[in-house]
């Protein structure tokens, strides 16, 4: 696990010039637009940045020799969510920082605790962006999972898109008043939010390890 | 070290159907065409495929289960392009812990490969170097190797023998599987060799009976009819001649005084008994 882990920061490390560039355009964004986008972009970069070494691990058949080191293939999958992790946690800390900074140099006021809940939010959603893409992208590869994932996030946009129908479906058809239960959740603190979203990333994450693992384990190189 | 029996591995117009050890203190070549069967054998040895059929026994476990005791150096796959040495020798001392760094940054001097360039920026050469040295960096009690001087010109390649020459010298007990097609690199360097055909092992011997029993006979078609054949193990036509391939090359020169008896190098062996027709 350890081998694999230097090595994807390794390679995480020679991308610096791109980390820079994106550094740049936060710098940029974050000053012209809300705030809270910082804590949403540096996370994703990151996530997409350690989806890519997946990509490079499979570049030139590397995938071969990288499962002829020890415990690789039954630690593979793992070290991918522990990298996914630590991206993630870390890129959103830098985000916390940043939007702070940038909330103080534009003198704008705001609550820490609310910020802090409001904040944490972003971190079981990447979470959960991580346990759909690393499965797909082990079973499928980078480039048909890309395909996939864009029609899985396709589906979601949709459903989004005509929840209003949805809304409306269930209101007449089956009783519900959703915009009550709406209105419900708004008075629910984020921090509360922020711990439930986070206790269900967690349990999907553990579930899409243990499917990781096993589509590792049928492999062949 | 390797016990291989019975293994069967079916893929779509191939079928690999093999057995073949490789004994504790040996070197053990593998040889045969293209898409013959040995890439395939080597990646079940390494637990890379799983076999549909038989038995493989590596350093006493079943395949992928003692990795940190075997260097790995494979022709067509290495450390990612990305990487340059000096993050190779961090992943190997935290995958290795018998990772030898002094060693290894010393070969790598030694052979002229660059620290911090990365991997993809090198020759075809180095990349073959790289894999090499890792792979005897580590203690391995077993290296398996498919086709590991592909790419390197002559001095490169004899470089590459002497490190796996000089591997096998410091442990009596170490052994190494090697594939490779270029045949003079088996003959300075195993003990014995499988020759594959179609995935089936079609030929077992020492080194030093193929180079000194083996022999080539050349002869008319009139001649060849009249042969006692009994230690003819495969013969060729030729528009005007026969060559044949015998394992008892004495025996036709005490008996053909006449006969042109050659000795045969492995590359003859190879053409005659993947190319010839039986007796």
């Amino acid at each position: 696990m350890k081998g694999l882990l230097v090595k994807d920061l390794s390679i995480l490390g020679q991308q610096k010039k791109l980390g820079v560039l994106y550094l740049f355009l936060a710098v940029f964004l974050g000053y012209s637009m809300e705030s809270s986008f910082l804590v949403s972009y540096f996370p994703m970069i990151a996530t997409l940045l350690a989806f890519t070494t997946i990509s490079y691990d499979s570049f030139d058949n590397g995938m071969a020799f990288l499962m002829t080191m020890p415990g690789a293939r039954k630690n593979y999958a793992g070290e991918k969510y522990l990298l996914s992790l630590i991206v993630v946690t870390a890129s959103w800390v830098f985000s916390v920082v940043l939007q702070i900074a940038s909330l103080m140099i534009k003198k704008e006021s705001f609550v820490p605790a609310e910020l802090l809940g409001q904040d944490l939010l972003y971190i079981p959603m990447f979470l959960v962006v991580c346990s759909l893409m690393i499965p797909v992208v082990l079973k499928f590869g980078s480039e048909k999972g890309r395909i996939i994932l864009f029609a899985i996030f396709g589906g979601v946009a949709l459903i989004l898109i005509f929840g209003k129908k949805i809304a409306e479906f269930m209101n007449v058809q089956l009783g519900w008043d959703v915009a009550a239960v709406i209105a419900g959740l708004e008075q629910v603190p984020a921090v509360t939010v922020a711990g439930v979203c986070g206790a269900v990333a967690v349990v999907l994450l553990l579930v899409s390890l243990l499917i990781s693992n096993g589509i590792m384990k049928k492999k062949e190189y | 070290m390797i016990k291989i029996d019975k293994l069967q591995k079916k893929y779509k117009g191939f079928e690999l159907n093999i057995s073949m050890e490789v004994r504790e203190g040996t070197v053990t070549g593998l040889i045969g065409k293209n898409g013959a069967g040995k890439s395939t054998t080597i990646k079940s040895i390494l637990g890379l495929v799983r076999p549909d059929n038989g038995s493989i026994e590596v350093l006493g476990s079943e395949p992928g289960k003692e990795l940190a005791s075997i260097g790995v150096a494979l022709s067509d796959s290495g450390f990612s392009m990305m990487l340059n040495i000096k993050d190779v020798i961090r992943i190997m001392r935290a995958s290795y812990a018998d990772f030898e760094e002094d060693v290894f940054a010393r070969h790598c001097k030694e052979q002229n490969l660059p620290f911090d360039k990365p991997v993809r920026e090198f020759s075809s050469g180095m990349k073959a170097k790289l894999r090499v040295l890792a792979a005897i960096s580590h203690k391995a009690k077993l290296l398996v190797m498919d086709e590991p001087t592909t790419g390197l010109d002559v001095l490169a390649r004899n470089e590459v023998l002497d490190l796996l020459r000089a591997y096998m010298e410091e442990d009596s007990s170490r052994s190494i599987l090697i594939s490779s097609h270029i045949s003079s690199d088996l003959e300075g360097l195993c003990d014995d060799i499988y020759m594959i055909d179609r995935g089936q092992i079609v030929m077992h011997e020492d080194t030093d009976t193929l180079l000194s029993q083996y022999g080539i006979l050349k002869m008319s078609e009139k001649e060849f009819e009249e042969l006692d054949k009994q230690y003819v193990t495969v013969s060729r036509k030729d528009r005007l001649s026969v060559t044949c391939l015998t394992k008892e090359k004495q025996y036709y020169i005490e008996n053909y005084p006449n006969m042109v008896v050659e000795n045969s190098s492995i590359d003859d062996i190879i053409v005659l008994t993947l190319g010839g027709n039986e007796r």
